[in-house]
């Protein structure tokens, strides 16, 4: 009997549960391709310890995990919201809470199973094609596998999200049945006036993390200012808006005009303030990402047009290193290029700065013209400047260590390959050549580059014993560049689109279950004499706030944030704006579109009354 | 002068059960009556007669299937969308069972809303809400929001807003069905009062006998047609008691 009754009322729910079980089964098909990006991670680790692909990919499942069970909670709520009144009616037919909970654990176990199914077989076919693609990219095959460990972990992770996000919300069948959507009434009259101090700080806050992340950046610092920034958006806008709104209001007969339009705006501006956290923090993200493709891309282009560059072969090493090792390697004609620690007079710990020869910079940079005419070019000695002109030698060595991570990397590809311009060099001292021999005298820790050709039978095994701190060959270096980018690049745009997902899933289920008060409003409305077209508009502006609002914010934000970063990456963005541009217009397109149905499926049942 | 003609009125509502099989639900079938200038008439009758569909109709909330209604005269049938809405902003004023005021806006601003829609002067309109509040015994809960008020209060709130527009016609749909009988009265009283005071023709569906005896006319629905028309020419308990006669003979 009561299975009779489960199956019913799962069928009859069938309709309001179609959106969440299509986001769910789009949530397996992600972890599905996720996991199979995380397997190639490993293997990269296993393969090369230089890679910082790993630990991109590893932050990467991270943030998939955590927006999945944050929105998943979310869209989780809103369905017990649409589905009250059932739980109602059972409830007083007589059925206790906790079978309710149970007929809820019940129909989402069902959905769930059903989603896991259509999720992996579709994810299988997803990761068909990104394997075939990275195949033709020029990846070997063997990274490239799939195997029952995939569908397992992708089924578990699933299933523990579900598991913790019905178990979060075990508490809404404890309290008394009736519980509909109380926060309604607007509270603006019984907030203080902390408004315009609340705006001020978040100004504050937002200006002292961009100079901060102007003038030092490290990635522990961008992390946090990108939380801090998230939070001062809010603020700003939060209290912002209800500053305006306020005095909007005393002005009486500007308000009164526009009494619905700007009334309904602040209601469902209050109402929805989680919902649009959530949109604005995951727009944020999706730019930031957005911004980040770019700049990956813009790499794998640049990383192509090396070709220029005369050399083959470089390794630097910490020691003065025997030159033999290098004849023994089948390398018959190389350059060294020596770089000297130049260090402050009051503190020998830290080198000041690193110092090249006049020749030694044609060397590297192929390009004469840059310096015509001048024997001593300080490109920077700015004061305090200590921090960044370590910083930057190290970033080179760390390409040494296994810790080096993406950013690193690319520096130092820039560095050797002279794609650097002049105001990025500010680290490195050219000296003259005479200049240069003195100081070479007086000291005893010295660096050498060594650029070479690659002869047809170079013996790498040598290479590899002797006591380089790094070796680097430029064909391989390339390869590995630009297969790292594009995988960088399908995740980033896995990335933008699981957000993607869960905005529009938050995004059309807030309005799923807001669509009974809206046509209510709506009829009311057109008892009172309002045209179609009229309650139309209010509801397109309202709609419209929800979806463009928080986008338009973050695209600021996340602008600002990028802008800052930016310029310590070395990342030229400009160079790749077109691309970005691109980027930003398809995703506003992609939202365009979404809220036009969105509108369709609310206004156009206005007209039904 | 009759203000409502109301001719050989018929209403179908249709229904796609599955392919090919459209099941259809007469609403009102044939309806003829008129109702008078300054008039309180009265409709009654059973769940599902077509009570609502017939005040939906004279709102032009909905277009009949056959017949005509005449406003003054003049056919609403002929009016565009544009125009029946003006004729809703102009004309009618609606009072419903469950007050239909909008939770975001307080109880000023419902009332004020009909006369915001028609662009009239901001003083005119503070004068005009202060008159109704006052005069419905609302006045100091004018800042509050529907939530925080009574059904009795929100009720005569929405009455004030039905009214405030100066409309001719006042359509109210069993507006005491939400309420216990002491505020059914008070609203039954507010209406009363707007038929004699202010001269409005009300037209008001209700259940209750009670409520129907403060009708100048009863008109008695029965499956879409009038069974009866009654018209009170006496003591206002006499004609509960007849009333209440009627109702259970049906
Ligand atoms: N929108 C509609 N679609 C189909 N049938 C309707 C609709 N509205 C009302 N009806 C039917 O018309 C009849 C009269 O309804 P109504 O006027 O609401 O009755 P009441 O007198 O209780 O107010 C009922 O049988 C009802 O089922
Ligand atoms: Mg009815």
């Amino acid at each position: 009997m009561l299975l009779k009754i489960l199956f019913k009322n799962f069928r009859s729910s069938l309709k309001d549960y179609l959106l969440f079980f299509i986001h769910q089964s789009l949530m397996v098909v992600i972890f599905f391709v996720m996991t199979f990006f995380y397997r190639i991670a490993f293997k990269v680790r296993e393969m090369d310890n230089v890679s910082s692909l790993a630990s991109f990919i590893y932050a990467a499942v991270a943030i998939v995990v955590i927006i999945t069970l944050v929105s998943t909670n979310m869209n989780l709520r809103n369905y017990l919201m649409i589905r009250n009144k059932d739980y109602n009616f059972l409830a007083i037919l007589g059925i206790r809470p906790q079978m309710l909970y149970l007929i809820l654990c019940v129909e989402f176990a069902m959905g769930s199973l059903l989603a896991i199914l259509v999720g992996l077989l579709s994810g299988s076919f997803c990761v068909l094609g990104i394997a075939n693609l990275l195949t033709k990219a020029g990846f070997q095959n063997d990274i490239l596998l799939v195997s029952i460990w995939n569908y397992l972990n992708s089924s578990f992770i699933f299933i523990v999200i579900i598991v913790i996000c019905i178990a979060g919300n075990g508490k809404y069948f404890s309290r008394s049945g009736n519980k509909e959507n109380s926060e309604s009434t607007i509270e603006w009259e019984s907030y203080k006036a902390y408004d315009l101090p609340f705006l001020l700080i978040g100004c504050l806050i937002v200006m002292g993390i961009l100079v901060n992340l102007w003038f030092y950046y490290s990635v522990l610092n961008s992390l946090i200012s990108m939380v801090l920034l998230v939070g001062s958006a809010c603020l700003i806008v939060f209290s912002g808006s209800r500053f305006i709104f306020k005095k909007m209001r005393k002005n009486k007969k500007w308000y009164y005009q526009n009494l619905l339009t700007s009334n309904r705006m602040m209601y469902q501006f209050n109402k929805n303030k989680k919902l649009l956290f959530t949109i604005f923090s995951l727009n944020f993200l999706i730019f930031y990402l957005m911004g980040s493709i770019t700049s990956s891309y813009g790499a794998l282009i640049n990383a192509e047009d090396q070709e220029s560059y005369p050399y083959d072969v470089v390794a630097i090493s910490e020691l003065k290193m025997d030159e033999n090792v290098i004849n023994e390697s089948g390398i018959t004609a190389f350059e060294t290029i020596l770089i000297l620690p130049v260090y402050d007079s009051s503190d020998n710990s830290e080198p000041h700065y690193w110092g090249i020869s006049l020749n030694s910079y044609y060397k590297l940079m192929g390009k004469e013209e840059a310096l015509a005419g001048k024997e001593i070019i300080l490109i920077s000695q700015q004061e305090g400047a200590q921090n960044n002109a370590t910083t930057a030698m190290k970033r080179v060595l760390t390409i040494a260590g296994s810790s080096s991570n993406y950013q690193i990397q690319k520096y130092f590809q820039e560095i050797i390959f002279g794609k650097i311009s002049n105001k990025n060099l500010n680290n490195i001292i050219v000296f003259s050549d005479e200049e240069f021999q003195q100081k070479y005298s007086d000291s005893n820790n010295e660096m050498t580059l060594f650029l070479g050709e690659i002869p047809m039978n170079f013996d790498k095994t040598a290479f590899d014993q002797s006591n380089l701190l790094v070796t680097v060959y430029k064909q391989d270096l390339l390869q590995q560049i630009k297969n790292e980018n594009q995988i960088m690049f399908l995740i980033f745009i896995l990335l933008g689109l699981i957000m993607m997902i869960q905005l529009g899933s938050s995004l059309y289920f807030r309005f799923f279950t807001d669509r009974n008060q809206f046509l209510a409003d709506a009829r009311f409305l057109k008892q009172l004499g309002m045209t179609d077209k009229g309650i139309k508009k209010i509801y397109t502006k309202e709609t419209a706030m929800l979806i463009f609002l928080p986008i338009v914010t973050s695209f600021l934000w996340s602008g600002f944030f990028f802008c800052a970063e930016m310029k310590f990456q070395n990342v030229d963005f400009l160079e790749n704006s077109g691309l970005f541009m691109a980027f930003g217009i398809s995703y506003f397109l992609i939202e365009l579109a979404f809220y036009k149905i969105l509108e369709r499926q609310l206004v156009s049942h206005v007209s039904y009354g | 002068m009759d203000i409502l003609q109301i001719c050989s009125l018929k209403k179908k509502y249709r229904k796609k059960i599955s392919k090919g099989t459209v099941v259809e639900t007469v609403a009102i079938d044939d309806l003829n009556f008129k109702i008078e200038s300054g008039s309180f008439i009265s409709i009654m009758g059973k769940s599902g007669c077509g009570k609502t569909t017939l005040l939906k109709l004279i709102g032009g909330l909905d277009t009949p299937t056959e017949g005509e209604i005449l406003y003054k005269g003049k056919p609403l049938t002929k009016l565009s969308h544009d125009q029946l809405a003006q004729y809703r902003r102009e004309q009618i004023g609606f009072v419903f069972q469950d007050y239909n005021l909008m939770d975001s806006l307080t109880i000023k601003e419902n009332i004020m809303l009909p006369m915001l829609l028609d662009n009239k002067k901001l003083k005119e309109i503070e004068e005009s809400v202060m008159y109704y509040a006052q005069r419905f015994g609302i006045r100091k809960h004018l800042n509050k929001y529907p939530g925080e008020l009574s059904g009795g209060e929100q009720q005569r709130a929405s009455i004030c807003r039905a009214l405030s527009n100066n409309p001719k016609l006042i359509l109210a749909d069993e507006p005491t069905g939400n309420l216990d009988s002491q505020s059914s009265k008070e609203v039954v009283r507010c209406l009363k009062e707007m038929n004699q005071e202010l001269g409005k023709t009300v037209a008001l569906v209700t259940h209750d006998p009670y409520i129907a005896s403060f009708a100048d006319e009863v008109i008695l629905l029965k499956d879409g047609i009038i069974e009866r028309c009654l018209v009170n020419h006496m003591e206002k308990d006499q004609f509960f008691k007849i009333l209440t006669k009627h109702l259970n003979a049906f």
